[in-house]
């Protein structure tokens, strides 16, 4: 009888399947919406029958209506927001209607998060600082709203001017934060790449470079941090560890990654040490990845696509690896992207649950309007984020194009004082590679990628230049 | 596929070559990786249970023995390793029991002398490091030299298992052993390894005594057995008259007497290599 039980439970769910949607399910998509009261019954009764995405329109219009109905509905949309995790929606409602509260203590401070977030986005920083201060050091809320707090008391854009010690304060505090499971160690990784780039603004190289190495290695922004520890790396004079952090970015395990300033980054290295040869070959291999890839961000960010198109550039995943680069993929990532992409999806399943349960009806009515601004806001991140790569790349396709000119230059020099380049460097010998402590491996870098070697490279370069400088060390 | 091909083909090195990268080549610079150990073995403790230790290549005896190794890393490279081992299963060799049964050839006393216990102490250095990818992982090995001292138990086969009775020993006293290998260490996490070595456990001599007792001992008792009854008197201290009294197995050890005596007469001294392969699970603390 014990072995039977699976099979009994199995056709259970089938024959229950077979006889299709569930009374609630039925209930609901027929419901009415005209008053808050309504509405607010409508979602809770849609949450109930696990439709949250679909629950969001009626939940805002009971929500944004003053009257009984609205504090009810309000906790009912953040306990929507927070099974969905949703970035999009319930934060811009939130900054809409100020007044609008949930009932809960801990949904307010959620509303203090969404609300702060929202208006850090929207740049009013004052607003997002008052917010964000609001919610207690002990709340599970905190670590998110701290880091949010360090960001924006960095910002250069703050009224009064950044607060660089208690951004750093904030962000080594979020630190403290154990647990939590993934989202709160994406924040802790975050929180460590502020820290190390608050440290390379305040010019404190070593250390910036040392909370760079203390980005954990499975964090989202683990490949930017490796690229980007190749700044303080370079400027304390580190030429070989620059290089060797920033040739890493190379690894085929990275190719996820959308990286084109490291290429910069290394090709300013080799310039420094006046390796013109190598210079022009990673700047040669740079605009040929990047300059076509700049021209169709241009040309898609001037045309303006339609919400849909835009959409299903990144939903689509022959689309998005046409962007190449690892551009699509970088794009995906990005929290609110990644959160209107997966709110479209959830719409999409919920929409065919409702249609099934009955066709028309209000609540199919709110999902598809839910499901319209859905898109235009994950088309309006996608774009934002288009416009900003595209802006970008153009930049760094100008600094190479200084940088070749610089180069043209130096080669100049050196023919104007008679000196062979090749001789030169023939002459010189590589300086001995760094051998690291007695708990160090060393590993040849012979052109395999091995992924727990990936920001553990060093380099030692030659220089070029007619008179030598020296490369102390960072570390 | 053969075990060896799956390894190989789990083992496909690291992700594929860059092609595109532009300083692949250049004589101007060249990189390496320092990348910390991830599990340091600095002043850690580990200990290696080889529960089936085989003797490999031995012409006279076989060793069947379980040895528990302790190493105390010192720094990375070197450690000092403490090696009590015990060997379960010793006797003579098929090849020397053919010898002696076909054409009545008993291999030479001293090379036939058997260890039965002991310890070794040795430093151990470990040279060279590699790694390799297995089963989404990776997974670090190291090639671990050593060579040391320390004693051991002896024993020689008396009398060979037949139809009369067991197979008998005489204690031929505690003797150095000198002892010195290499192999591969594996280290499967921060706490686990896996150790594959060739170690020989080397011990030298000739036969001066059985049980304790020597030439003279043994023709006195021999003597008195012929005479009808081992008493034990007249002979040395040291002699374990009691090894030759009594029976196993419903043997008499008195008949042991006859052969321990020619034994001892024998002469000779010879060099004996228990070479064995190791195969130890580990744990580091």
């Amino acid at each position: 009888m014990r072995r039977l039980f699976p099979l009994l439970a199995v056709l259970g769910a089938l024959g229950c399947a077979k006889k299709g949607p569930s009374p609630e399910l039925l209930a609901v998509a027929r419901a009415a919406d005209t008053t808050p009261a309504d509405a607010l019954a409508l979602g809770q009764a849609l949450q109930a029958a696990h439709l949250d995405a679909a629950s969001l329109g009626p939940l805002r219009s009971a929500g944004g209506a003053p009257g009984p109905a609205q504090a009810a509905a309000v906790e009912a949309l953040l306990a929507a927001q927070e099974g969905l995790d949703e970035q999009l929606l319930v934060p811009a409602f939130l900054a809409g209607h100020p007044d609008a509260q949930p009932t809960s203590p801990g949904r307010q401070e959620r509303a203090l998060l969404l609300r702060g977030l929202e208006a850090q986005r929207q740049g009013a920083l004052e607003q997002a600082e008052s917010n964000l201060r609001r919610i207690p050091a002990t709340s599970p809320l905190a670590p998110r709203a701290r880091y949010a707090l360090g960001i924006v008391l960095s910002d250069p854009r703050r009224p009064g001017g950044p607060r660089m010690r208690a951004a750093l304060d904030e962000l080594q505090a979020v630190l403290g934060y154990g647990g939590g499971g993934r989202e709160r160690a994406e924040t802790r990784a975050l929180a460590q790449l502020g820290i190390a780039r608050l440290l390379y603004g305040l010019g404190q190289d070593a250390a910036s470079a040392a909370a760079y190495d203390r980005v954990p290695r499975d964090a989202r922004v683990w490949p930017e941090s490796l690229f980007e520890r190749g700044y303080p790396r370079f400027r304390a004079g580190d030429d070989g560890g620059a290089l060797g952090t920033v040739h890493a970015t190379r690894a085929p395990q990275l190719r996820n990654a959308f990286l084109p300033e490291a290429r910069i980054l290394e090709a300013t290295v080799l310039f420094h040490a006046c390796l013109y040869p190598e210079t022009r070959n990673v700047l040669d291999g740079f605009s040929a990845s990047y300059r076509p890839l700049s021209e169709r961000l241009q040309g898609l960010v001037d045309r303006r696509p339609s919400a849909a198109e835009e959409v299903a550039l990144l939903a689509d995943p022959a689309q998005r690896a046409s962007l190449g680069e690892g551009l699509g993929g970088s794009l995906v990532a990005e929290s609110r992207i990644d959160a209107g992409l997966r709110l479209l999806r959830a719409l999409e399943e919920e929409r065919a649950q409702l249609a099934v349960a009955g066709g028309g009806g209000p609540a199919l009515e709110q999902l598809e309007r839910v499901r319209a601004e859905a898109e235009q806001a994950t088309a309006q991140a996608i774009h934002a984020r288009l416009a900003d790569v595209s802006a970008s790349l153009r930049d760094l396709l100008e600094q190479a194009d200084v940088l070749r000119f610089e180069m043209t230059k130096g080669e100049k020099e050196l023919l104007d004082a008679d000196l062979d380049q090749r001789k030169l460097l023939a002459a010189r010998p590589l300086p001995p590679l760094p051998t690291g402590g007695p708990a160090d491996e060393r590993w040849r870098v012979d052109g395999e990628w091995w992924s727990d070697e990936i920001g553990h490279e060093r380099a030692t370069l030659k220089d070029g230049c007619p008179a030598q400088k020296s490369t102390p060390s960072v570390r | 596929m053969s075990v060896l091909g799956a390894l190989v083909l789990l083992t496909a090195l690291g992700a594929a070559p860059d092609a595109a990268d532009p300083l692949a080549g250049s004589p101007n610079l060249q990189f390496r990786v320092v990348e910390p150990k991830p599990f340091a073995d600095a002043l850690r403790h580990e200990l290696v249970l080889s529960p089936f230790v085989p003797q490999v290549g031995s012409t006279f005896t076989t060793h069947w023995l379980t040895s528990l190794t302790y190493t105390f890393h010192a720094t990375e490279w070197l450690g000092l390793r403490i090696q009590p081992f015990w060997v379960w299963h010793a006797q003579r060799s098929r090849f020397s029991s053919e010898l002696l049964s076909r054409v009545r050839q008993d291999a030479a006393a001293a090379s036939s002398v058997m260890l039965h216990w002991g310890a070794v102490a040795a430093p151990e250095w470990a040279p060279l490091r590699g790694k390799f990818a297995a089963f989404g992982g990776t997974v670090r090995y190291g090639l671990v030299l050593f060579a040391g001292a320390g004693v051991g138990q002896t024993e020689i086969e008396l009398k060979t298992a037949d139809a009369v009775g067991p197979a008998t020993y005489g204690s031929t006293g505690l003797r150095m052993v000198a002892t010195g290998g290499a192999g591969f260490r594996v280290q499967l996490g921060d706490r686990f390894t896996v150790r594959l070595e060739v170690q020989d456990l080397i011990h030298w001599g000739s036969v001066s005594h059985i049980n304790g007792c020597d030439a003279t001992d043994l023709r006195v008792l021999n003597d008195q057995h012929t005479a009808g009854t081992v008493t034990g008197a007249g002979v040395s201290a040291q002699c374990t008259v009691g090894a030759f009294q009594g029976t196993a197995g419903g043997y008499d050890r008195a008949n042991d007497l006859g052969i321990a005596q020619a034994k001892v007469s024998e002469g000779g001294t010879d060099t004996l290599h228990v070479v064995g392969i190791y195969l130890g699970f580990g744990v580091e603390l």
